[in-house]
């Protein structure tokens, strides 16, 4: 060990607290982990280093998604760029970890690893340390603090996955609307027809004003419930809006017209619930919470003698729902405390962090076989739409028409049987967002994005029928052999 | 264990396979009677008489035994072709309904053997016939029920002549309302005079098969759809034919609900008798339009001496129609079509109907533009030699030729008419026809008032 590198040394040391400040640059490794964990879960790039929203090139690129038709990748995308939340809670993770830096608990990593580079070792680095601080108790603060930054990271990203599965919701919500609305439309076309028809049966002399005044308060009823889903339509749209941070002229997107196919089958889901454990990010977090407990009682068992230094790790609760966690670093004087209150105390909250993690880990099983439940039936319901339910409801239109056809229902009844369709339908998309609900549900519960199997072409189409009953048999009566 | 997801599967599956039922499948070959008219059965040796004819249906014939006639009915479901494109769910008699005629003459001693293979117990009542009253058949009255599987004997001798009928008289509104009937003629056992050449018969019933449906509802009291000669429907009743000059009699007995004014044209009845019998030569009285009433047979006669198509049918406009609703929206006068436009694109098919009437209907519906529901007939029907006769139910034509062969009952096809004896298009110039125009009075209802304004 040659004393000019202890001279480095000890520059750089005495040289961190100054650094420290100046160390929340773009592209700070905190924003570039959390970018790569979520990317890792989301199967698609997740680029924060690109700046934020009021750079230029962000908002360009904004603003060619919003271009077109939104498709989910893009609000997606414009959500992890654009929403200011996301943005906040990144910076906040930044902030904890320049807090880190600066309490000397992390290397600086710039300053740290250019120095690094022209030397031999890490052991020289320690042994200078060891003159300043003790050994024990700066390494075993420094693997708190990194375990504290990972649960924050881990935070992080579970918030990012956490708002995809939002916007996910949001945007099938508002697709469905969009589809729902032109449903109410064509209701709406066919009691206008209706009321109109009256109306110059009415004046010909054909119906009474009694009946004519039925058919004109459909009308009206049905022009209402077009005028709901409308004003639904629109604040589901700001719902979205605000989730992708969007305002002024960039809330003018347009969307496309139906919601994705539902796959015929469902996505293989064996061992689900193994992998949930194994990739959700809170569970995660929650298990670095029970490490980093575990180390401050592990180093405070092994410093107990040293009673000058005691390590210990806090969480706070806040009323409001917040917590507030990290290690402390504890001077006293070894007068009568040896160190038994404080062992007691992190003990009693390595239990505390065990049972949180056990029991979030029964909840993270539990959420997912809920989303499973529900995708599964969400998934029958399509397939009971599709092969019941909607083709009954077409059946009912073409056998009334027939109907109509002999003189032997009004056009009333054959409008009144449309209507019935319509609403079928309606009902319809309803399932069929409640899929893709359940879908994102099950994602976020699962901590990562589901492969979708291939989709069954138009098969999801809300005018599709299915198999034809005609085409099971011809029924023949006039044959008289 | 039941799940959701079973019950959903159950749900499609029924779906799937449930399209065609049973009742719609054609009859096989065991369970088709053929509706046509048969030959009447030879007046037996020794008298004198022209055979009935059962109009779309047939005589059932009878063994000698003992000097008894012995006849054997046999009660059971049958399918009825009502008309081409209408197989209906009936019960009747020996494969039919109506059941076939049972012919005999007056003074006959007649055993008739009644098997009953209905799913429930029957009896026959033999109307208007003066019998002992343990053989009047009225269930639990005057005998036992005849139970399913059973065969019960009615013997009596005939002291009448005259036109009559038998039914059921069990469980009757069921029984009836699915075609259980038929006709019991007693001739003269003296020649008649004058003498009758041809002798028709036929039951008038309603049925109320609903439009989409093949079984018979029932519980229909007034409301029926099905207005039937001896269980058929224009177009599927055959024509009545006679040799000009013959003398026909045509006997009409109404199970029927209604009473049905039976108009003939191109002559005139001259009544001769109910289901009491005949009626004195001195009583007899003409008329174009017989009417029958419920429960009641009339029967008359005319001299077939003008050749050509003549129509025979209900004078209730709305018994010679098919299946109809009577709750369709008026559109007479209604002008829509830019609506039906509208329509069109919620449904495609749709067309506007009855804005200019309802014959426009009969063409779209004659021509297959419309589909209609299954085992329905078209409200209006039947094409002729001119174009669209429009028509349904109780609606058939007697045909009346010059050489038309004695005995022979086969359509002779349409008539063909004389040189300048058919209405024919006026040309050129019409006259100014003699007109009253409507003014309304000065105390006209503020509704129409404001209808025309
Ligand atoms: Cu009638």
């Amino acid at each position: 060990m040659s004393a000019r590198r202890s001279l480095t040394r000890i520059l750089v040391v005495l040289t961190l607290p100054l650094l420290g400040a100046c160390a929340n640059l773009p592209g700070d490794r905190v924003q570039g982990e959390v970018a790569q964990t979520v990317s890792a879960r989301v199967s698609r790039p997740v680029d924060w280093n690109a700046g934020v929203p009021e750079d230029r090139a962000v908002r360009q690129a904004v603003r060619a998604m919003l271009a077109d038709e939104l498709s989910l990748d893009e609000a997606i995308a414009i959500a992890l760029v654009n929403n200011r939340e996301m943005r906040a809670r990144l910076a906040r993770a930044q902030v904890a970890r320049a807090d880190l830096i600066r309490a000397g608990l992390l290397d600086n990593p710039v300053f740290g690893l250019s120095l690094l580079r022209d030397d031999a070792g890490t052991e020289s680095e320690l042994s200078l340390f060891e003159d300043f601080l003790n050994v024990v108790t700066l390494s075993a603060r420094k693997k708190l603090a990194a375990t504290d930054l990972e649960r924050t990271r881990l935070e992080v990203a579970q918030s990012a996955l956490d708002l995809i599965a939002e916007v996910k919701r949001a945007w099938y919500a508002l697709v469905a609307d969009r589809q729902a609305i032109e449903l109410f439309v064509q209701v709406t076309d066919a009691t206008e027809a209706a009321a109109e028809l009256a109306r110059r049966q009415y004046q010909a002399g054909n119906l009474s004003l009694r009946e004519q005044a039925l058919q004109q308060s459909f009308h009206a009823q049905s022009s209402l419930e077009a005028a709901r889903a409308e004003a639904a339509f629109n604040a589901d749209r700001e719902k979205l809006n605000r989730l992708l941070g969007l305002w002024g002229e960039d809330t003018a997107w347009r969307l496309p017209d139906r919601l994705p196919d539902v796959p015929d089958r469902l996505p293989p889901a064996p061992q689900l619930e193994n992998k949930a454990v194994d990739q959700r990010l809170d569970l995660a977090a929650q298990r670095a919470e029970v490490e980093a407990v575990h180390l401050a009682l592990h180093y405070t068992k092994q410093t107990r003698w040293l009673s000058a230094f005691g390590i210990g790790f806090t969480v706070k609760r806040d009323p409001d729902g917040g917590t507030a966690r990290g290690p402390e670093l504890e001077l006293g004087l070894p007068l009568f405390d040896r160190g038994q209150a404080r062992i007691a105390r992190l003990e009693a909250q390595l239990r505390e962090a065990e049972s949180r993690y056990a029991q979030l880990a029964i909840d993270v099983r539990a959420e997912v076989r809920e989303a499973m439940g529900r995708l599964a039936a969400a998934h029958d319901s399509v397939r009971h739409y599709r092969e019941a339910i909607l083709p009954l409801a077409e059946r009912v239109v073409e056998e009334t028409l027939k109907f109509y056809n002999g003189m032997l229902v009004g056009v009333y009844e054959l409008l009144a049987a449309k209507q019935a369709q319509i609403n079928a339908a309606r009902d319809y998309i309803g399932v069929w967002r409640e899929f893709w609900t359940a879908w994102a549900d099950l994602e976020r519960a699962a901590g990562a994005a589901l492969a979708i199997p291939a989709a069954a072409g138009d098969a999801t189409s809300t005018q599709s029928p299915a198999a034809r009953p005609e085409d099971q048999g011809q029924h023949q009566h006039g044959d008289s052999q | 264990m039941i799940t959701r997801r079973d019950l959903l599967k159950t749900g499609a599956a029924l779906f799937a396979g449930g399209a065609v039922s049973a009742a719609f499948r054609p009859a096989t070959a065991a369970e088709k009677a053929s509706a046509a008219t048969r030959p009447p059965l030879p007046a037996p040796a020794g008298v004198s008489y022209a055979p009935v004819v059962t109009l779309n249906g047939w005589t059932l014939p009878w063994k000698m035994e003992g000097g008894v006639k012995v006849f054997h009915l046999v009660a059971e479901p049958v399918k009825r072709e009502f008309a081409p494109g209408m197989i209906v769910n009936c019960w009747g008699y020996n494969g039919s309904t109506p059941g076939p005629t049972i012919e005999c003459v007056e003074g006959d001693r007649v055993r008739i053997l009644v098997t009953n293979k209905l799913p429930e117990h029957t009896s026959i009542h033999w109307h208007g016939i003066f019998l002992p009253n343990g053989m009047d058949g009225v269930g639990g009255l005057t005998q036992p029920q005849i139970q399913p599987g059973e065969t019960y004997v009615y013997e009596f001798t005939l002291r009448q002549n005259g036109t009559f009928m038998y039914h059921p008289h069990a469980d009757e509104m069921v029984q009836m309302a699915l075609g259980m009937m038929g006709m019991f003629i007693v001739h003269p056992r003296t020649p008649e005079h004058p003498k009758i050449d041809r002798d028709y018969c036929f039951i008038l019933h309603n049925f109320a098969v609903h439009a989409g449906t093949a079984t018979p509802d029932p519980s229909v009291m007034t409301d029926f759809n099905m207005w039937a000669f001896n269980s058929r429907v224009f177009p599927g009743i055959d024509p009545l034919v006679a040799r000009t000059g013959d003398r026909v009699r045509i006997r009409i007995a109404n199970l029927s609900m209604h009473e049905h004014p039976i108009h003939i044209h191109g002559t005139a009845f001259e009544v001769t008798g109910t289901d009491a019998g005949w009626i004195a030569p001195s009583a007899r009285y003409k008329e174009t339009t017989l009417l029958v009433p419920v429960g009641n047979i009339r029967v008359g006669e005319f001299v077939a001496d003008a050749p050509g198509d003549w129509a025979l049918h209900c004078h209730k406009s709305h018994h010679t129609m098919n299946a109809m609703g009577h709750e369709v929206p008026n559109m007479i006068g209604v002008k829509h079509d830019d609506i039906a436009r509208r329509i069109r694109k919620l449904v495609p098919g749709y067309m506007a109907m009855g804005e200019t009437g309802m014959a426009e209907h009969a063409a779209h519906t004659a021509m297959g533009h419309m589909k209609l529901p299954e085992n329905t007939l078209p409200m209006m029907t039947g094409e002729g030699p001119f174009g669209p006769i429009e028509m349904g139910g109780m609606f058939t034509v007697v045909k009346v030729r010059d050489a038309q062969p004695p005995g022979d009952y086969t359509d002779p096809g349409w008539y063909e008419h004389p040189k300048g004896t058919v209405a024919w298009k006026l040309e050129g110039d019409i006259p100014v026809p003699v007109r009253q125009d409507f003014k309304p009075t000065p105390e006209e209802d503020t509704d129409q008032q404001a209808r025309s304004g």
